[in-house]
């Protein structure tokens, strides 16, 4: 399995997870070594006075035999079997041993010395494993040395290291999981400036805010001051394009009207061919003059626009401007369409395609828009805008969009307002087709991207 | 009837004047917005030709001024722009028709027509009246079919009772729609221009409503 490790909270929770387990780990197993060897050595402390106290305790009988002053009192001793063994031999026979020995016998040979010594695992009585201690020790009046040996069950010792270890696993288990909440406060809490810029930047994205606002930590406010800086210039950019294109239209057409309207005056070949020439330069002033208004994918950033609005203020315009044909237009499905770019453009693009459908249409221009998502995850807005003229024959559908060109002289702006259009279309990223209603008019598939 | 045209390029404004002269209309001229607005604010008009850019008050700002104050005179605007933004916003001011530059005289002619006509609530180009029968696109009164020879003023007159032919006019009401800014108002003219109209169209043609003004009369009154 592959995490997702885009995730810069999951990637730290993860590597903090990752060391605070080890090192956990690593503490308990530390700690019950380090228990382990202080029991044993406290278990071998007692062994040692156990057989201090026996040597003590020991007489020589002078027939090669041992007395002994006293035996341990510990209870355990007299048990039969119950894994605490005493026991003195002279090499080949036992002397004298505890009671729990019963009739088995301890076998310590090899590991005898005469000093204190170490402990020595054994096997005991039933096969019990056992922790003994042996010395040889002659005794006053004695010709051959003795070997004294006590034991104790290993058993006792496990099972203290167990309860330990249990104990301990349960106290570090608490202790790491109280670690990894901690951690993932600390990390939540740390990356909080991020989730904040995210906020603060799809408020821009939706259109909310035209700035990121809020306070940011000094690592994250850079971001926020060069991204702030980069909108105010894109909107600066675009707001200026705009100024520059509606001067020089102002500058462009007005000698054009005066020249228009006084070589009105002009008859015959002349007057038509300064007519023609002025058609042809405000032709392209439009032309160019639309694409320089266009904001496009330039100021992309925030930038949204409701379909449904925009609709309403072109309807209520063609309502006005065409009022003595009486057109039906109407509209549906366009309540939650969000057009992803400048409300300008769609102004721009919306306009000349349904100012288009006004002029060629017999009574009727309807709308429909439906909200579309592409297989990977696009979102897009599909409209249709149908209406009940003669429409365009098939075969002149694709020369129709090409620039400039227009189907009919004589109704102004049909070439160029479909042209216009899709470039305004094609300039986000969509799509504008043409073809054939049912009712014979001319049908415009539209699709844009959506937020 | 009375046009105001509020345009800076004066060429562009003396064209327009020019063409909205030969088609029988009264027009006064601004060249500032500041201008525009305080004739359309004072003065009476049955159009208003505005364009958008302007010096001084912007065209958008004298429209809805004009608006809010309550003046409704229809206003065609015209503009060298010609955005969609521009369209709507104007027409959204409160306009009633838009023109991008350039245009033919002719389609201004025509659309100016057709705001006063629809303002009048005669949604046709003739408007009969009795007799006479008014053609707005031809500039020219018949009666019974044939052609009634009228001078500018007497058209003017003419033409404005009868797209108001349902309501009394006063003296005052008929001099501010035929006559211009600059020209010398006499209230005796009015008086000859309707004698002249009476002679050419019969007596009865225009009603005096004593103490008010005049009217045409009324098809309606005839019959009963």
């Amino acid at each position: 399995m592959r995490l997702d490790t885009g995730s810069l909270k999951l990637r730290l929770v993860l590597t903090s997870m990752a060391w605070v387990v080890f090192a956990l780990f690593i503490v308990w197993y530390l700690l019950i070594s380090l228990f382990q060897g202080h029991i044993e050595a406290r278990f071998d402390d007692r062994l040692n006075d156990q057989v201090a106290e026996m040597v003590a305790a020991s007489e020589s009988d002078g027939q090669g035999g041992v007395r002994l002053m006293w035996e341990p009192t510990d209870p355990r001793y007299a048990l039969p079997h119950s894994g605490w063994y005493w026991q003195i031999s002279d090499g080949e026979k036992i002397v004298v041993s505890s009671r729990s020995v019963w009739t088995d016998r301890l076998d310590l040979s090899g590991a005898l010395s005469t000093q204190k010594s170490d402990a020595v695992l054994i096997s005991g009585p039933n096969g019990t494993p056992l922790r003994a201690l042996g010395r040889a020790i002659r005794l006053p009046g004695s010709e051959r040395p003795l070997a004294f040996v006590v034991a104790g069950p290993i058993a006792d010792i496990e099972g203290a290291v167990q309860e330990f270890s249990g104990d301990s696993r349960l106290v570090l288990t608490a202790l790491g999981l109280l670690l990894l909440i901690i951690i993932a406060l600390q990390i939540g809490y740390g990356l909080k400036p991020l989730r904040n810029l995210h906020q603060a930047l799809s408020e821009i994205r939706t259109g909310n805010s035209q700035l990121m606002h809020g306070d940011f930590p000094s690592e994250v406010e850079p971001v926020v001051r060069e991204l702030n800086a980069l909108l105010d210039y894109n909107a600066g950019l675009l707001d200026r394009a705009r100024t520059q294109a509606g001067n020089l239209a102002h500058a462009l057409k007005n000698p054009l009207l005066i020249i228009q309207n006084e070589s009105a005056n002009f008859d015959g070949a002349q007057g038509r061919l300064v007519r023609d020439q002025l058609q042809a330069v405000n032709a392209i002033i439009d032309h160019q003059l639309s694409k320089a208004r266009l904001a496009g994918t330039a100021n992309l950033i925030g930038a949204h626009t409701p379909v449904a609005a925009v609709i309403a203020d072109l309807f209520y315009s063609l309502k006005i401007l065409y009022q003595d044909r009486n057109l039906a237009l109407t509209q549906q499905g366009l309540e939650n369409l969000m057009f992803k770019g400048d409300q300008h453009d769609l102004e721009e693009l919306l306009g000349n395609l349904i100012d288009n459908a006004c002029q060629w249409a017999n009574s009727r221009i309807s709308i429909v828009g439906e909200s579309l998502d592409s297989p990977d995850g696009g979102k897009f807005i599909g409209l249709t805008i149908e209406d009940d003229g003669p429409g365009i024959p098939l075969d002149e559908m694709r020369t129709v969009l090409e620039r400039g060109h227009r189907l009919d002289e004589q109704t102004p702006g049909s070439g160029i307002g479909l042209n216009v259009a899709r470039s305004i279309a094609e300039l986000y990223g969509g799509k504008l087709d043409l073809d054939k209603s049912p009712a014979g008019g001319l049908r415009v598939h539209l699709i844009l991207p959506s937020i | 009837m009375r046009v105001l045209v509020v345009e800076d390029e004066v060429e562009i404004a003396r064209q327009v004047a020019d063409a909205l002269g030969r088609s029988g209309y009264v027009v006064d001229m601004a060249h500032d917005g500041d201008q525009g607005h305080f004739l359309g604010d004072t003065e009476t008009y049955d159009v208003v030709i505005l364009d958008l850019g302007l010096p001084g008050m912007n065209g958008l700002s004298v429209l809805e001024s004009w608006r809010s104050s309550g003046h409704k005179m229809p206003v065609m605007i015209l503009s060298a722009r010609g955005s969609w933004q521009e369209k709507v916003s104007g027409l959204r001011a409160g306009a009633d028709d838009y023109l991008a530059k350039p245009f033919e005289m002719e389609e201004l002619a025509a659309r100016i027509e057709a705001l006063i006509r629809r303002r009048s609530g005669n949604a046709a180009a003739t408007i009969k009246c009795g007799d006479a029968t008014l053609d707005t696109a031809g500039l020219s009164i018949s009666k019974n079919g044939s052609l009634v020879i009228l001078t500018a003023m007497e058209y003017r007159l003419a033409a404005y009772m009868m797209m108001n032919a349902d309501r009394v006019l006063s003296k005052t009401e008929l001099m501010d729609h035929i006559y211009g800014l600059n020209e010398d108002k006499d209230s005796n003219t009015i008086e000859v221009l309707i004698n002249r109209l009476r002679n050419k169209f019969g007596a009865d043609f225009i009603l005096t409503q004593r103490g008010h003004g005049y009217r045409i009369k009324p098809e309606d009154t005839d019959q009963k």
